[in-house]
């Protein structure tokens, strides 16, 4: 029951936490501006267009009035038009959307399956060599921009041996030889379904390196996490029990100790994951990845408004529910939480 | 379970005092890793204050093309070679340190002003102050605070000081929480109640006992911040956002050696270079003061 109240109460403050969201961009994009309206069509405004979206927008209305018209603009799906392409701003984002969660989920996936690991052997071999390396990789892959890293990944792996492409989400060639059929935006999971090898493995390649680059802070941070929370599980009485029964030892650190220390792991995952949405706009300008990042830097240096406001609203609004999906399998992972 | 809490937090805090001032000095110069980092980020600041004496070609590193002297490589005259308007890689590198310590020195003392401030009144007045100046900090932090930065910078206009402002308004509400946390765990200690009762105003209360005891906690949170904010910053300017040319900055100078990356690659590889050095030197640093004082326990 309790943990049912625990959830709720979640959600009720999530939304909150979206409208007060709405607030913060409605601000931005109609309040703090001094000629939003001007904005909202982009720097070649002809004075007559500008009359006619201050009426639209309701910019001559009093602020509560203003804030309305937007909301209700926003629940229909409605951002507005792309200043530079013309085309209705969700339309936009929703036709970037895969190529970015591809490259997100592929980059969480590599820094959760080698950040975790690393982090539990670290804390399982503390103070010895494997331990150092660990350690000393992950404060390395806290401190170097994306951007950096993805240039050096492409001068080796591209330049110098030769491996692996330089850009892109699939060769260019590719739609004359074995085009990708869209179902689900995914390439990956197109291609397989689809039974596409030759473009599958075409895009499996193109996506290694953006998504290693992607995954390096989050894997570093990740490894971090695990590493002090086990740290601190591990030294606990009921571990020592545990060894003094003689259960073995693989299943004493990955069941045990493990499950108590997840927690602060989860949180820090969620917060990577906030980090990694702004973090695949840098992965996506230097990979050439036709995602949200590349349309976002696009939109931003054509002082694109609607779209930029768009990209906000968007992007708030994904880590607002990834911050609310990992508090509820935090508590469904450890009950004290919803207790409390 | 409230006065269980307060008794933690009374530890806590004492375990602080005991060992601020000359203690952590005592620490930070036996502990390699520390002397290390402070090295290199003094290292980096002298260059950005004396980088007009410093830099072999002063005028390029502020930004002036030379035209015949385009896209060398390394060599002895232009030891990291020069960039597409010809300017020596070098001084540009020198003279991009300055905004790569400026800005996150305006941002993390600016956002310490404000936040420290709101967490000081949240935490001891308590009450709805509290609750309203809580839920405010934790709308500010459903943002990722990069694209929050990038939609005020769109809306303020481009700009180095524009994304200082926008940096600003992204990082203070970790300071309220901060501070906050200290401020509720002081807020039942005799020496404040002592205060109380001889009728002490509040505001005299929060600037004599509730921020002073908020140092140590903020100080390694700034360590740890400056780090974070030097990669953000160098992101802004990245795309665009920042520091307009011609003016030298490490984010920039990496934008706009990517097209040649292939082929001149020193051009972006050495702004990279000492981009990664400087936030590593910081994490470094703060990794070790976070060791001797944990501010995570105040969140």
């Amino acid at each position: 029951m309790r943990r049912l109240e625990f959830v709720v109460r979640r959600i009720i403050g999530a939304i909150f936490v979206l409208i007060g969201v709405s607030i913060i961009t409605f601000s931005l994009a109609r309040v703090v501006p001094s000629n939003a309206a001007a904005l909202y069509i982009g720097p070649r405004a002809r004075p007559e267009e500008i009359e006619r979206v201050k009426e639209e927008l309701g910019l001559n209305e009093p602020l509560p009035v203003q804030y309305g018209v937007y909301m209700r603009d926003l629940l229909q799906g409605d951002m507005g038009n792309s200043v530079s392409t013309k085309r209705p701003v969700t339309q936009e984002l929703t036709d970037r959307l895969p190529a970015t969660l591809e490259l997100l989920f592929v980059g969480m996936t590599i820094a959760i399956v080698f950040g975790v690991p690393l982090g539990i052997l670290s804390a399982y071999r503390q103070g010895r060599g494997s331990d150092i390396l660990i350690r000393i990789v992950s404060i390395i892959g806290v401190s170097v921009p994306a951007f950096a890293l993805g240039l050096l990944l492409q001068i080796v792996f591209f330049r110098s041996l030769e491996l692996l492409p330089l850009s892109g989400r699939i060769a260019n060639d590719m739609r004359f030889i074995s085009p990708v059929e869209v179902i689900t935006g995914f390439y990956l999971i197109d291609t397989v379904v689809t039974q596409n090898w030759i473009a599958a493995k075409d895009s499996l390649l193109h996506i290694i390196l953006p998504a290693v680059t992607l995954a390096a802070y989050p894997m570093a941070l990740i490894a971090r996490m695990t590493r002090s929370s086990m740290l601190e599980v591990l030294s606990q009485d009921y571990i020592r029990t545990a060894r003094a029964y003689g259960l073995k030892e693989r299943f004493i650190v990955y069941i045990y100790a493990l499950k108590n220390a997840i927690g602060p792991t989860l949180t820090v995952i969620g917060l990577t994951f906030a980090f990694a949405i702004t973090g695949t706009f840098f992965v996506e300008i230097i990979f050439n990845w036709p995602g949200l990042g590349l349309f976002t830097v696009r939109s931003l240096l054509n002082l694109d408004y609607p779209a930029i406001m768009g990209i906000t609203l968007f992007g708030a609004f994904m880590y607002v529910i990834i911050n609310l999906i990992v508090d509820l399998l935090q508590a469904w992972v450890d009950p004290r939480i919803s207790l409390q | 379970m409230s006065s269980l809490s307060t008794v933690d937090s009374d530890k806590t805090v004492a375990a602080f005092e005991s060992r601020r001032g000359t203690h952590v000095w005592h620490v930070l110069s036996r502990d390699p890793l520390a002397i290390i980092s402070i090295t290199i980020i003094l290292i980096f600041l002298l260059v950005a204050i004396f980088a007009p004496v410093l830099a072999p070609y002063p005028e390029q590193g502020a930004g002036k093309p030379s035209p015949d002297t385009l896209f060398l490589p390394p060599s002895r005259e232009h030891l990291f070679g020069t960039d597409d308007l010809g300017r020596d890689v070098l001084s540009r590198v020198m003279y991009g340190a300055r905004p790569a310590f400026l800005i996150p020195l305006m941002v993390v003392v600016s956002a310490v002003a404000i936040g420290a401030s709101l967490g000081a009144i949240a935490g001891y007045k308590g009450g709805w102050i509290d609750e309203v100046i809580m839920r405010v900090t934790d709308l500010f932090l459903a943002f990722p605070s990069l694209l929050l930065a990038m939609a005020i910078t769109a809306a303020l206009g481009r700009g180095l000081q524009n994304a200082a402002i926008a940096l600003i308004i992204s990082w203070w509400p970790w300071y309220t929480r901060l501070v906050r946390g200290v401020a509720v765990s002081l807020r039942e200690r005799p020496f404040v109640e002592a205060a109380q009762s001889i009728g002490v105003r509040d505001s005299i209360i929060i600037l004599r006992h509730i921020l002073p005891n908020s140092i140590s906690p903020i100080l390694v949170q700034v360590t740890v911040d400056m780090g974070t904010v030097i990669l953000v910053a160098g992101g802004l300017a990245f795309i665009g956002l920042g520091t307009q040319p011609p003016n030298a900055d490490w984010g920039l100078m990496i934008s706009s050696g990517r097209t040649s990356v292939l082929n001149q690659g020193w051009i972006a590889l050495f702004p990279a270079l000492a981009i990664f050095v400087l936030i590593l030197a910081f994490n470094l640093l703060g990794d070790v003061l976070r060791d001797i004082f944990d501010p995570r326990q105040y969140q």
